[in-house]
């Protein structure tokens, strides 16, 4: 059997890895940290919502009887 | 739900809220904790303006007044003062870097007979506080030009010029080649002061203060910092809470300290030294030594005048002292050798132990004992007054004296040979030895006197 999805997990590796780049940039003099924060910290609810939507549609696919 | 999802909305919602606070601070308020986004932290651009020369007369001073940044002075050949100023700016970008750093530039302004240089550094903060800059001076000189510096949060350097005037914090000020006199004013950090022909003026509070090589007096004001002097022409210090360590002083040193240990070698005037909790230590003194200590010891070598001295809870060490001695000791002893002329000794709670004296010997003790070595043939009355304590007193073979010694509650005993007895009782005894000679009147409460041949005492010393 698959191991099961886990939108959380994801959400919280994909956010983990996004702060990561953008502190890097920020130091490097590319962008400015706390302005790229403020713009893109939201975005994380949103990726995580659509990972449950996805999961959702997942697991009601699966329960229809073929 | 599940727990992992609450954590997780959690922690997003409570990232996303301090990222909304942080930046509504920066923004709205002016200022912003230091902890992450300092204002001199994070990214950070220089950029070098072209240098400005000004032709001025000779003798024309320099004045300059900075702020966050490196003031640094040099001499070059010529006529020109060549100014140039570096910037370093602190935004994340270098695009935002670089429009900051075009609204900053120098300021000088030609004045009777001094050219004053500074920056528009004010103007610059007024309209951007949340942003952190350093303006970074460097200028050639003609030779023989006075300067003078005031400078925060930026290091010092000057070398090769007139005269210098300086104050600054927060970093370094260093100082080289001044063929006139310096005054410094330093905060926070170290001193540095090399090969002036004139006076020396330093005060500095937080800093460690090093001076070398200064031809004229120098004054030392220090607080919180410790003070090394070498080659000096004459000293005055004032310190606490740091130790002194002066070398080759050719006038007179004098030192006030609290909470200072110090160490003072070949001085060729007068030294005259106070301090507390701690131990002064001076060797190689040319003139008289007077030396106050509440709570340390004292040990002071080869002295050519007088030495006087008073302390409180340590000993006190005396090596070859060429003039008179007089020495006050509350709660602790006395060691002393080579005592050329007249000596008072005092002391509670500390033996007196001297190892040759020539002149006239005063000792008054409480609760401690006295040993006294003759050297040489006595020439010099002797005085000796304990309370709890023994008296012994060695005296070189065939040195004429008379001898009263008395103990309250103790023996008296006299091995000495020749000498003929006028009394000689268990408690009392006078007697002569020679013709002539000085009186010594040793006198114990509490103890034993005992008087003996240096001869005697080494028979005993090595049956």
């Amino acid at each position: 059997m698959a191991p099961r999805f886990k939108p959380e997990s994801l959400v919280l590796a994909v956010c983990l890895i996004g702060l990561g780049v953008i502190w890097t940039l920020g130091n490097m003099g590319r962008i400015d940290t706390l302005a790229s924060l403020r713009t893109w910290w939201p975005a994380s609810l949103v990726l995580w919502g659509l990972l449950e939507l996805v999961r959702t549609f997942g697991e009601s696919r699966d329960r229809r009887p073929s | 739900m599940k727990a992992s999802k609450i954590g997780l909305l959690i922690l997003i919602l409570g990232f996303g809220g301090t990222v909304e606070t942080a930046w509504r601070v920066r923004n709205h308020v002016g200022g912003f904790p230091r902890f992450w986004f300092d204002k001199y932290g994070g990214p950070s651009f220089r950029y070098e303006n072209a240098p400005e020369v000004r032709t001025v007369a000779a003798g024309t001073a320099l004045v300059i007044e900075n702020r966050h940044g490196l003031v640094s002075i040099k001499q070059a050949p010529g006529s020109e003062m060549r100014i140039t100023l570096a910037k370093v700016v602190y935004l994340p970008t270098d695009e935002k870097a670089r429009e900051f750093a075009a609204r900053v530039n120098l300021v000088a302004t030609d004045q009777a007979g001094r050219l004053h240089v500074t920056t528009n550094r004010h103007d610059v903060e007024n309209s951007a506080r949340d942003v952190g800059f350093e303006t970074h001076l460097s200028i050639t000189v003609p030779p023989g030009t006075p300067v003078k510096v005031d400078s925060e949060h930026g290091r010092i350097e000057v070398s090769d010029v007139a005269s210098a005037e300086l104050s600054g914090s927060h970093e370094e000020i260093r100082v080289e080649r001044v063929a006139g006199p310096v005054t410094i004013k330093g905060r926070h950090d170290d001193v540095t002061v090399s090969t002036v022909t004139g006076a020396l003026r330093a005060e500095v509070r937080h800093g460690r203060v090093e001076v070398k090589d200064i031809d004229g007096a120098a004054t030392l004001d220090v607080d919180h910092g410790s003070i090394s002097a070498e080659r000096v022409g004459g000293l005055v210090i004032s310190n606490s809470h740091g130790d002194v360590d002066v070398a080759e002083v050719k006038g007179d040193l004098q030192v006030v300290a609290r909470h200072s240990g110090i160490s003072a070698s070949r001085v060729a005037g007068r030294a005259t030294v106070e301090t507390s909790h701690n131990d002064v230590n001076l060797d190689e003194v040319g003139a008289d030594v007077s030396v106050k200590v509440d709570h340390g010891g004292v040990r002071v070598e080869d002295v050519t005048g007088n030495a006087k001295v008073r302390t409180t809870y340590n000993d006190v060490t005396l090596t070859r002292v060429g003039g008179t001695t007089d020495v006050e000791v509350k709660h602790g002893g006395v060691r002393a050798e080579g005592l050329a002329q007249d000596a008072v000794l005092r002391t509670t709670g500390g033996n007196v132990e001297v190892d040759g004296f020539r002149g006239r010997m005063d000792v008054v003790t409480e609760r401690a004992g006295v040993n006294l070595v003759a050297t040489a043939p006595l020439t010099a009355p002797i005085t000796v007054r304990t309370s709890n304590g023994d008296v012994e007193l060695d005296v070189p073979a065939g040195s004429p004296f008379g001898i009263e010694a008395s103990a309250r509650h103790g023996d008296v005993s006299a091995n000495v040979s020749q000498l003929a007895f006028i009394t000689n009782e268990q408690s009392r005894i006078v007697g002569q030895l020679g013709t002539g000679g000085p009186a010594v009147k040793l006198d114990a409460t509490h103890g034993n006197v005992r008087v003996r041949e240096k001869t005697a005492l080494a028979a005993q010393q090595n049956p």
